[in-house]
């Protein structure tokens, strides 16, 4: 029976061995790299600026009236200006209008999305480049965001904000850890094309083999407890 | 103390995990993600509102000082403002709010039978309410929602509890027996034994950190052995100038 498990051990190692280490790699990457810091959190201010209610001179019925579409109305502060953000129902898409003058507050300049980049990350450092995508994006945004403004800072770690170009919100951020993270993910759950698809027949084959060469391991361990492996080897 | 035993003790301390690791990998690979998620009853909530209510309270006449920012939404075709005083990175972080109803501005709490009706309409299946309560954070069920939430239980026969936010209602997850099952297994594969809905903690640290170098010791001794394999099956024959000697 040892000499099955040992025999067995070794030979579905030898197939899964790579896929472990991995496995392993892989998950401890992800177990030692705080998720906060992984999603950007540490990067940009959490806080926003409290609403200076004297600047409020739109009420939402008057928003309405004008905007009877609207749906998800939210009102917070935007460049030091109180504004209105929904969602249009008819068309899905999002509009921002100042709450002071009522006006409907254009798609975000290349200048304004760097400054709301700008003064929302905590540190100070110079932007690199800003991008506009409208139709498309780097697959480490989702497509739902779009059309957003990509503003790259300066440093190793790459650290970039996405600025939406219709609410002029930080919709998301990354740097290289996320982005290792992602890849990291990839290979742990063996989907190398996007990552999202747990449900792979990959994984499935290799976590049922490695499971069989866990169970085997396992079994040659108590084995060699009770006998070293010394003893083992010289017979 | 060489590569061997450095598996062979390793082995012994990770064993365990390592099964469950595979185990629950297995798990997700072969689960039905929609109905391991809870949607087996869960049903989207359809906006009952069509036309912009005629008068609402000023937003500016709310008695608060300090707001991040104002929602308006509805429950139920009624209007309401939330009032967020504090917010965090992510929805399920803490967060101070308050909820005011939006034709009069004044504060409101949303009762029980509120809460009841909008859990029923996130719910599809044959079951009815068996109880309607508040639970403080943390919720055992949804690990790592840190607000306070209200817990609808059905009495159907996949014992589900639909959550909703304490403060807007809005559906946070129905948890169900195939929810259950699932959160199991994910509190086994991120050895979150203190519930906190995170892998970022001590034992999977030490575990995978063991577990790292129980495959390279492993990958190394396989190494070795193939290598011994390969030379008892090919030996090196002795070149003609060393036969000759």
């Amino acid at each position: 029976m040892i000499a099955f498990s040992r025999r067995w051990h070794r030979r579905i190692m030898l197939f899964t061995g790579l896929q472990f280490l991995l496995w392993t790699a892989s998950g401890l990457y992800m177990v030692i790299t705080d998720i906060h810091f992984i999603h950007g959190e540490t990067l940009t201010t959490q806080q926003k600026p409290d609403i200076d209610w004297q600047q409020v001179k739109v009420s939402v019925t008057a928003l309405l009236s004008e905007y009877p579409k609207a749906s998800d109305v939210s009102l917070s502060m935007h460049a030091g200006l109180p504004v209105y953000r929904f969602r249009q129902t008819d068309d899905n898409t999002w509009t921002m209008v100042n709450a002071t003058s009522g006006e409907a507050i254009p798609q975000l300049s290349q200048s304004q999305a760097e400054a709301v980049a700008l003064a929302s990350m905590k540190a100070k450092v110079s932007v690199v480049e800003v991008t506009l995508f409208i139709a498309n994006g780097p697959e480490e945004v989702s497509s739902r965001h779009l059309p957003y403004w990509q503003v790259t800072f300066e440093g190793w770690t790459s650290p970039t904000l996405y600025v939406s170009a219709l609410t002029g919100e930080i919709v998301t951020a990354r740097h290289v850890f996320w982005r290792a993270f992602d890849w990291m993910w990839r290979l742990h759950i063996m989907d190398w094309d996007d990552g999202a698809d747990v449900g792979n027949l990959f994984l499935l084959i290799f976590a049922f083999s490695g499971l069989c060469a866990a169970l085997m391991g396992a079994h040659l361990t108590i084995f060699h407890v009770k006998r070293p492996v010394k003893k083992w080897i010289k017979g | 103390m060489n590569f061997r035993r450095w598996h062979k003790w390793l082995s012994l301390v990770v064993a365990t995990q390592l099964v469950i690791w595979l185990g629950t990998g297995l798990y997700f690979a072969l689960a039905d993600h929609s109905k391991a998620a809870g949607n087996t009853y869960r049903q989207p909530i359809e906006p009952g509102h069509q036309e912009p209510p005629a008068r609402l309270a000023d937003i500016a006449s709310l008695p608060v000082k300090n707001a991040k920012a104002v929602r308006l939404f509805y429950l139920q075709d009624m209007p309401f403002y939330l009032v967020e005083r504090h917010t965090s990175a992510h929805a399920s972080q803490p967060r101070d709010t308050a909820v005011f109803n939006a034709f009069t501005g004044t504060p409101v709490q949303l009762d029980e039978s509120m809460i009841k009706a909008q859990a029923q309409r996130s719910y599809s299946g044959p079951g009815n309410v068996l109880s309607v309560r508040l639970t403080e954070s943390p919720v055992a069920e949804i690990p790592g929602y840190r607000n306070a939430a209200w817990a609808v239980t059905m009495d159907d026969a996949l014992a589900t509890t639909i959550y909703l936010r304490a403060d807007t209602a809005q559906i946070i997850a129905h948890v169900d027996d195939p929810r259950r099952l699932r959160n199991l297994m994910f509190k086994l594969h991120f050895m979150d034994y203190a519930n906190e809905g995170s892998f970022n903690n001590l034992f999977s640290q030490l575990f995978g950190l063991m577990a790292l170098l129980l495959t390279l010791t492993g990958i190394w001794w396989l190494f070795r052995i193939q290598k011994a394999r390969f030379s008892r099956r090919y030996p090196r024959k002795p070149s003609p100038a060393q036969a000759s000697l």
